[in-house]
């Protein structure tokens, strides 16, 4: 069919409209001067729209949604392409999360990269700022999500929550309050799913009441560095991580009586745990390992003070296996001991070493419980001011108890060692 | 009184602004161009509000107050709910407290968490900065204070977490930077601390727990001064330049942790003195004490307290003291010192016993061009003197030890 002239004419005449329209731009704005009814011009910086969710909806896929001046913008909603949400420096960006909304932000495509930058999310009654999910129900669905700058305070549930099989989160520069007016959020960052992991950068995460960063996924790597978890009931808790580092760190807790710096568990995944230049302190644990995990676990250059157990794996039971070692560290004025491995009456198998670190005052400098061929083994250490310096509990099987390999210091402790302390040969 | 019919019109017409007007909004906003007659529509993005007081009047509990442009914003105000202020990277905003006013910002509020964000607050003669009298969280975060007769942050809140985030505290002879009065834990970290004539840290809350780290407490009459029992942890600070001391801990428990900081040109870098029946525990690790008239001042009294101090591969250099221990009376003195340095003082460590329980055990340390390495005073009752693990290095001092030094043997 021919076109008529009116039609053409209308055509010419609405021309940059629909060509906006079907194309849509690769870089959007808004501004709180802005109306959405400019997403006809494509949000373009002269003609801004009002709300985030407008300008996406007309930002190609790989683009990006700019923020212009201060204001809030509004949930964006679901994303399902790849975009990057970006309020530069000095621009402040607020949304807020009302009650009906799940989250502010849902990434939920097929192997996007969401990157959000310089926002401010506020719950309104919502129960998370931003979540991942995988409704494409696809195995291979490989989502990253990347927050930068931002600040995600008072969300009931989580600040950050993954449930997509292979996605994963990185968090820079911004703070997580799970602090809120009535109570405070369960976690800071939640990964039910999300074989992809988190990792936390420069950022704070705070009040959770359950775990500052939850994971419970298996494999899912967890990542902090200069960071600052403060007043979360647990800061990390992991289930068969796989991999967790913890890096440049101070985690403090709200009680020397509840909670861990650290909780690791799970049954099924090996677990490599390095704590390097990290301070815990003021929990009921610095690091618990919790029953049946086995954990691979090496800490330096950290300190653990005022937490009731500095390290304790005492909880374990019966196949549980720690490998531990400790070396320029120090843990101290732990209210009960400083380090806690193997349960009395448990099977669980300790191999520990610690070089070069000092434990001291707290009622027990170490205590080693049993298991088959647990070892405790110290170099060079510095064991000082304890009720006891180091006590073996009820042993089970071969446990060799405690080995010096020399240079160690054991002075102003009550009782030195309680039980045997084996010279091993210098080598 | 009855709405009018006319009212009522009025009110559908305007429903948006009338349903706010009622309720608040959860952001609100401040510019220098805004107006404070703004409140009518809640303080918007593009109807502001000129001062804080007024956008905090019509913000939500849990809401959120944001600055537009750079300016000042007072006058002095009160927080009596959940609330976040914020002025963004760039934007400046401040707050002058002139004489009339106790602080900048007074915060009263059962269970209240606020965050203040991105401050400027200047003391025109005003007591404090920020003062925390009743709530349970607050969150200082790239704030600035200057000038403050009183405190920077005078907190007064039972059982509270005040957390000081890349913010600057600079009283000019104010009595403290920091002032806890009452509060469960105060975390410092990335801040500078500066100019108090007490205390950059002043804490007399009892149990309180310190935290402080990447910080920089200088120039004060003591950096952080603990008067009752609990927690101090320190880690990769300066505490520099105080005239009293570093580091000060007078209370019954007191548990001080130190690794990777510098503590140098105090008065003393630590000065623990438990309290009678009290118990001070002290440790050091991978950090520098240097140019302080004594690096560690330690003392216990006529009636029985106990100080155990733990030092590890740290030095302590160019000091008067280096390590200055004296037990009187029942006290009991323990000091373990590993893989460090006492250099370039006039005396290393001098350990003083009238009656008490001391000694002061060494083990791979160094003890180097000192006047005087090791010296030992007056010693009476259960004094064991010093005591040496071995691999110490004794060279380059006037008299290594005055005194007796016992060899224990390795263990």
């Amino acid at each position: 069919m021919r076109p008529t002239l009116t039609q053409l004419l209308l055509l010419a005449l609405a021309l940059p409209l629909c060509a906006a329209a079907g194309a849509s731009a690769p870089r959007t704005f808004v501004s709180t001067g802005g109306s959405d009814s400019n997403t006809g011009a494509n949000c373009a910086p002269t003609a801004p729209c009002r709300s985030f969710a407008a300008a996406l909806s007309v930002t190609a896929s790989g683009g990006e949604v700019v923020v212009l001046d201060s204001g809030g913008y509004g949930p964006p909603g679901t994303i399902t392409q790849s975009v990057t949400i970006t309020a530069p420096e000095g621009v402040y960006a607020g949304i807020s999360v009302p009650a009906m909304s799940t989250a502010g932000v849902i990434v939920d495509g097929v192997s996007i990269l969401v990157t959000l930058r310089g926002l401010t999310f506020e719950s309104q009654g919502g129960a998370d700022a931003i979540r991942i999910n995988n409704s494409s129900g696809l195995n291979n669905n490989v989502s990253a999500l990347v927050v930068e700058r931002c600040f995600i305070h008072g969300f009931p549930e989580s600040g950050i929550y993954v449930n997509s099989l292979q996605s994963g989160v990185s968090v820079y520069d911004s703070t997580i309050d799970a602090t809120g007016t009535s109570s405070n959020g369960i976690d800071g960052i939640t990964l039910v799913s999300g074989g992809g992991g988190v990792g936390v950068y420069r950022s704070v995460i705070t009040g959770a009441s359950r775990a500052g960063i939850y994971a419970a996924v298996i494999q899912a790597p967890v990542e902090v560095t200069d960071s600052l978890l403060s007043g979360n009931a647990t800061a990390i808790a992991t289930t068969d991580a796989g991999k967790v580092t913890v890096s440049g760190s101070r985690i403090h807790g709200p009680s020397v009586t509840a909670g861990s710096g650290i909780n690791l568990g799970g049954t099924i995944a090996t677990t490599a745990v390095n704590i390097s230049g990290t301070v815990i302190s003021d929990y009921a644990a610095g690091v618990l390992v919790a029953p049946n995990a086995t954990i691979k676990l090496a800490i330096k250059g950290s300190t653990f003070s005022s937490n009731g157990y500095g390290i304790n794996t005492g909880s374990g039971s019966s196949f549980a296996a720690i490998d531990l070692d400790v070396s320029d560290s120090v843990i101290a004025d732990s209210t009960i001991a400083n380090v806690a491995l193997g349960a009395s009456g448990s099977t669980l198998a300790t191999s520990a070493v610690f070089a070069r670190s000092s434990l001291t005052g707290s009622p027990i400098g170490a205590s080693l419980g049993g298991g088959s061929g647990s070892a405790l083994a110290f170099s060079g250490c510095l064991i000082a001011n304890n009720g006891t310096g180091l006590q073996t509990a009820i042993t089970f099987g071969a446990s060799q108890g405690f080995l010096s390999l020399g240079n160690n210091i054991f002075v102003g402790n009550g009782t030195d060692v309680s039980g045997t302390l084996t010279r091993s040969m210098p080598r | 009184m009855r709405s009018t019919p006319i009212a009522w019109l009025f009110c559908a017409l305007a429903l948006a602004f009338c349903a706010d007007a009622g309720a608040s909004a959860a952001r609100t906003f401040v510019s220098t161009a805004g107006s404070d007659s703004n409140t009518g529509t809640n303080c918007a993005p593009l109807t502001p509000c000129r001062s804080f007081g007024a956008a905090l009047g019509v913000t939500a509990s849990g809401g959120e107050v944001v600055v537009l442009d750079s300016g000042g914003y007072g006058p002095p105000f009160t927080i009596t709910q959940d609330v976040t202020i914020t002025a963004p990277a760039g934007v400046y905003a401040a707050i002058n407290v002139p004489v009339t006013a106790q602080a900048g910002v007074e915060i009263n509020g059962t269970g209240i968490h606020v965050t203040l964000r991105g401050l400027t607050f200047e003391g025109a003669g005003g007591a404090d900065a920020i003062r925390f009298d009743g709530g349970a969280a607050l969150t200082v975060e790239r704030c600035s204070m200057h000038a403050f007769a009183e405190s920077g942050i005078y907190i007064n809140s039972m059982q509270s977490h005040v957390t000081v985030l890349d913010s600057t505290i600079e009283v000019s002879n104010g009595t403290d930077g920091i002032s806890l009065e009452q509060g469960a834990d105060l975390t410092v970290r990335g801040s500078t601390i500066t100019g108090a004539f007490r205390a950059g840290i002043y804490a007399l809350s009892l149990g309180a727990s310190l935290r402080v780290s990447d910080s920089l407490i200088s120039g004060n009459a003591t950096g952080i001064a603990k008067l009752g029992p609990g927690a101090i942890t320190v880690s990769n600070s300066r505490i520099e330049g105080s005239r009293t001391s570093g580091v000060s801990a007078t209370g019954a428990l007191t548990f001080i942790t130190v690794t990777g900081s510098e503590i140098s040109g105090n008065g003393d870098g630590f000065t623990v003195a438990p309290a009678l029946i009290g118990e001070g525990l002290l440790s050091i690790k991978n950090s520098l004490l240097s140019g302080n008239s004594n690096g560690i001042n330690g003392s216990v009294g006529a009636l029985t307290s106990t100080l155990l101090i733990d030092v590890s591969d740290s030095v302590l250099a160019d000091s008067n003291v280096a390590v200055l221990l004296s037990a009187v009376g029942t006290g009991v003195m323990h000091a373990a010192f590993a893989r460090t340095s006492l250099t370039g003082n006039a005396v290393g460590a001098s350990l003083a016993g009238g009656g008490g329980t001391a000694d002061m055990t060494l083990a791979g340390c160094v003890i180097t061009n000192n006047t005087t390495g090791l010296q030992t005073v007056a010693t009476s009752g259960a004094f064991k003197g010093f005591l040496t693990l071995g691999n110490n290095t004794f060279v380059g001092n006037g008299t290594d030890v005055n005194g007796t030094i016992t060899s224990l043997g390795p263990r």
